[in-house]
């Protein structure tokens, strides 16, 4: 077979596809994977719901990256309105958007899924070979002092006033100019994305590509999926434009993210026989606080986060209470219209913000959130539940509260929580009232939720889980899932190197059963 | 009725458990009070989306959110009203369908909170007045409305080149805009809009 890339225009009749495997999605769990079995000899074929781009289409305008790379161009909320659902919904996935930080996943995490959840085969010393072949793969290094913009250096500087430790996030990129439009597609192709790194692989060693392309009903015979019917989309109007594709695969990979696999079991009734299908849900919220400095901070540019502080990532506890933690601290970069539209205030007095673009700084939290969400069907229409209360609420405060205290350390003048009744302070000896007043609830404040994971997780009851340890879904032959939903928490750090590594152990379960 | 001095004290709707299908209800309700809109379009102003009532109260938001100020243009002056309907014609139904009754609910809610005339019909200081108080407000389904109305229109002015030298920002490395293939269809339902 020879591999290709097809979007809307180019599949210009009804397809019908037979294949080892059939992959839906294309982000960091289905293009990981997928490479694999294509480089294996197997022939693979991709749908993914959104467009095919490359570094030409990305032209680091906000509102048009937004409608290019985006799932829901960036306007998908939680049920309630206080979480901002972040996705990709191009070729690439997510990794088309993401900062490009590349963490392992931390030991303690992987056994506390061993441990509280019984995965095997997903271990410290099973994944090692494949972050080793990964990190060579997408060139992860750690950046150069020359990379930190004033925000990360400032965040380095407070870390180290404060006595609190950090580390140089692990950068996925190579040749990186600095423009600071990770966030918008990289116009170069230096960040290390599937878009540029496995997808090509893929596609060389025949992969066939369908962008465009809604997957949308399984037909099965007993517990094995028979064919897969998916909708291709007219990009311009977001509507089926007539054509279909049918894939007969002896395999089906599901890796269409953690906010779309759980929903498409959903809608192919999986619920019914698998309770945990759409429950145990995660999404790190992003608490944020924005600061004015004297000194041009110019957030905007440069690499996100080059240096983080993970001091606080695990929780600690005194006694049975909640001590402080359960997040990692980063540098925020914001381009400037979304940094507008998170600002607080109206009229004059949020103009007055924006004119202090270069000055503003800030720092931003994913926390590693403890109370489960889920996600239903109300007809057709997914709805998600992220709770914000209980142990969720209480990191989000303390989150808020180091990120001032660190601001504030290194020479802020204002420090804007960002709530719509606009709390400010100016010292450090207000932290403590001002966090305390903060009311934490939809409206008030909208939380970026980049990292879901949840809702088809891994385990060996079908009864509380979705998938077995080879990734199976529980009760079928040939259908697997292969992204964050498996995961039975949130790693506690940016999960891209996860999945990744996740989804080299499916692509072995997945070669295995085709033998 | 005569406004109150701070439009923080007044009462404002407060629809927290089961706002959502208050605004539901209430807006699909609302919708027969639709005359008099589409004769207020003005020349350029072709809603695709949003009904020439919604697409009223999008406008009149904007027009009291962004106004013009020293080499700031207003929001409307820069269309940010119309690209919010462009939005709106992009997104999936179901958050379509709440974003239109959320504004059929916004344009009548003032009465109830005592402002004395439709948000549409208000002057633009009420109309800020109005949306700071929704904002600051307990959280509900209005302060919602208020909140992405508010997110999209800076999102959406700022993205704009004729902003940028005001803020400082040096703009985009490359040099040329690509926008995404939903604005070519749009444009062209807007063309046939204002063509008929």
């Amino acid at each position: 077979m020879t591999g290709r890339v097809l979007g809307y225009r180019e599949i210009a009749a009804d397809v019908v596809e037979q294949c080892d495997v059939c992959v839906i999605g294309t982000g960091c769990g289905g293009a990981t994977l997928g490479v694999r079995l294509a480089e294996a000899g197997k022939d693979v074929v991709f749908l993914e719901r959104g467009g095919a781009y490359t570094k030409e289409d990305f032209d680091q305008r906000e509102d048009n990256m937004l409608a290019k790379v985006d799932g829901g161009r960036g306007l998908d909320m939680s049920d309630d309105g206080s979480v901002q659902r972040l996705y990709g919904n191009n070729v690439g996935g997510a990794s088309v958007h993401y900062w490009a930080d590349s963490y392992r996943t931390p030991p303690d995490r992987l056994a506390h899924w061993a441990q509280e959840y019984g995965l095997t085969g997903h271990g410290e010393a099973d994944l090692a070979p494949h972050f080793d072949a990964l990190e060579r793969d997408l060139s992860v290094h750690e950046a150069e002092p020359r990379y930190y913009n004033r925000m990360n250096q400032l965040l380095k500087l407070g870390a180290g006033r404060l006595g609190w430790r950090g580390a140089p996030v692990p950068q996925a990129r190579k040749g990186c100019i600095g423009s600071g439009y990770c966030q918008q597609g990289c116009a170069y192709d230096a960040k290390q994305s599937q878009l540029v790194t496995h997808l090509p692989r893929a596609v060389a060693a025949g992969a066939r590509v369908y962008a465009d392309t809604e997957a949308r009903a399984l037909e099965m015979t007993g517990g094995k999926v028979s064919t897969l019917a998916a909708a291709v989309l007219d990009r311009g109007t977001g509507m089926p434009n007539g054509r279909s594709v049918r894939v007969q695969a002896k395999a089906l990979v599901l890796a269409a993210g953690g906010y779309g696999s759980p929903v498409f079991l959903l809608r192919n009734g999986f619920k019914a026989r698998l309770p945990a299908v759409g429950e145990h849900t995660y999404c790190n919220p992003c608490p944020m606080t924005h600061a004015i400095f004297d000194e041009e901070i110019v957030m905007f540019r440069n690499i996100p986060a080059a240096w983080g502080i993970d001091h606080f990532r695990l929780a600690t506890m005194d006694g049975d209470r909640y001590a402080e933690g359960g997040y990692l601290l980063m540098a925020n970069q914001l381009q400037p219209a979304e940094l507008a539209a998170v600002l607080p205030g109206t009229g004059a007095s949020h103009r007055a913000l924006m004119t202090k673009l270069r000055k503003l700084g800030g720092a931003i939290s994913w926390i590693d959130d403890v109370e489960e969400g889920s996600v239903s069907l109300d007809g057709d229409r997914a709805r998600y539940q992220v709770p914000l209360g209980g142990g969720n609420e209480l990191r989000i405060r303390d989150a808020f509260a180091k990120q001032a205290r660190l601001l504030l350390t290194v020479g802020a003048k204002e420090v804007l929580f960002g709530d719509q009744r606009d709390t400010r302070i100016t010292k450090v000896g207000e932290i403590e009232r001002a966090v305390r007043s903060l009311a934490i609830a939809p409206g008030n404040f909208v939380f970026a939720a980049p990292h879901p994971a949840g809702g088809a997780r891994m385990g060996a009851d079908a009864r509380t889980s979705v998938v077995g340890m080879d990734h199976r879904v529980h009760g079928t032959d040939n259908l697997f899932v292969a992204d964050p939903s498996v995961f039975p928490t949130a790693p506690s750090v940016d999960p891209s190197l996860t999945i990744m590594a996740f989804a080299c152990v499916a692509a072995a379960h997945v070669k295995a059963s085709l033998a | 009725m005569k406004p109150s001095a701070d439009p923080r004290r007044r009462r404002l709707l407060k629809l927290g458990l089961g706002g959502a299908l208050a605004v539901a209800a209430g807006g699909t309700a609302l919708r027969w009070l639709a005359g008099g809109y589409g004769s207020q379009l003005a020349p350029g102003d072709t809603p695709i989306a949003l009904s020439p009532k919604e697409f009223a109260v999008v406008k009149a938001f904007v027009d009291a959110l962004i106004p013009a100020s020293g080499a700031f243009p207003s929001g409307v002056a820069l269309g940010v009203h119309q690209r919010i309907d462009e939005e709106m014609w992009s997104a999936a139904a179901p958050m379509r369908g709440d974003m239109k009754n959320g504004l059929q609910l916004l344009e009548h809610a003032t009465l109830l909170d005592g402002f004395g005339s439709r948000f549409t019909a208000l002057g633009a200081e009420a109309r800020l007045a109005y949306i700071e108080a929704l904002l600051r407000a307990r959280p509900g389904a209005l302060q919602q409305v208020a909140f992405a109305l508010k997110e999209m229109a800076y999102l959406f002015y700022y993205a704009r080149t004729e902003t940028w030298k005001g803020i400082g920002y040096d703009g985009p490395f490359v040099a040329i805009p690509k926008p995404p293939d939903s604005r070519a269809a749009y444009q062209a339902l807007v063309r046939q809009g204002s063509a008929s």
